[in-house]
């Protein structure tokens, strides 16, 4: 009956320590949390627009370019570039959780608004 | 005996001290988050690029068609973003010793927008997705103009002789609303 007792014991003794483990990490350890992706994704576009960087590309519709220039090491990603009659260069990604953050540009030298949306998702 | 239950009191009471932790973690959830709306973001984007696409109209002697333009551009692009975005605007022109009011209206609504300046009120019948324009003469060179519409006012203290830019725009999604007021 004691050796039952203290069988149920370490079996709860290891759900809370692994579900302890779980919350720790989800909570305090991933530095992106998946509701953060959109916003993480409009920040690297701002970054790049601060560095002079998007425009040119963006004016350009040259999305497969500006694309090459971000880096993530565990995310995908995806440039699409949308004029104001709403032609788009580069594609909507097919993944399952696909997180998209938007920058909007009024022209780079002249008068062109441009929507630059960036796609992250996981790699499979 | 009393042993076995002293077990179980501490059994219990690790159970409950882990329950206690799981449901703090909602409560302590501010130390990660920090906004999670992305209009926030957005809307600033979208303050900033006013300025630039004033800029660009000048540049090609058509402030006020781009203006109207770049916010017909502003709302299907947050369209695209499941937001809604309204926004009333005027730009000023020096004309001689006066100036010219350009006021544009996306409100989704037609709007009756009050101008004063001193003693002088030009009352615009704004209809949605269209702009309108007021003409002072004989304005200061500084001066403070009274603006009023849809159920907004406000005084703004401007120079004659410079192009002015005012914005108010909205962004709403579901109960979220962010509003931002752009002026240069």
């Amino acid at each position: 009956m004691k050796g039952i007792l203290y069988m149920v014991e370490a079996v709860l003794a290891g759900i809370i320590l692994i579900a302890f483990l779980a919350a720790l990490k989800a909570v305090y350890l991933d530095p992106n949390p998946q509701h953060e992706y959109g916003v993480r994704a409009h920040q690297i576009l701002r970054d790049l627009d601060e560095r002079g960087i998007l425009r040119p590309y963006a004016e350009d519709n040259n999305y497969a370019g500006l694309n090459n220039l971000i880096s993530s090491t565990y995310l995908e990603h995806g440039i699409r570039i949308c004029d104001s009659s709403w032609s788009c260069a580069g594609t909507v990604p097919n993944a399952t959780d696909v997180w998209a953050g938007t920058y909007i540009i009024a022209g780079n030298d002249s008068f062109s608004p441009r929507t630059v949306k960036l796609y992250l998702w996981r790699s499979s | 005996v009393e042993v076995v239950m002293k077990a179980q009191f501490f059994l219990l009471g690790a159970i409950l001290l882990a329950s206690l932790f799981f449901v703090g973690i909602p409560l302590s959830g501010t130390l990660v988050k920090t906004s999670s709306s992305d209009l926030t973001y957005l809307s600033g984007n979208i303050a900033d690029e006013f300025a630039r696409a004033l800029n660009f109209g000048l540049a090609e002697g058509a402030p006020v068609y781009d203006m109207l333009d770049f916010v017909r551009f502003l709302d299907a692009a947050t369209q695209e973003n499941y937001a809604n975005f309204t926004a009333f605007w005027f730009v000023t022109e020096p004309q001689g010793s006066g100036i010219n009011v350009y006021a544009g209206n996306y409100m989704e609504t037609d709007v009756n927008a009050a101008f004063k300046i001193g003693g002088e009120t030009n009352i615009l019948l704004i209809s949605h997705d269209s702009n309108n324009t007021a003409n002072f003469a004989g304005v200061p060179e500084q001066f403070a103009m009274n603006v009023s519409y849809a159920g907004h006012s406000g005084e703004f203290n401007l120079t004659r002789d410079k192009v002015n830019l005012y914005v108010s725009f909205w962004l709403v999604r579901g109960d979220s609303v962010t509003r931002k007021e752009v002026s240069i």
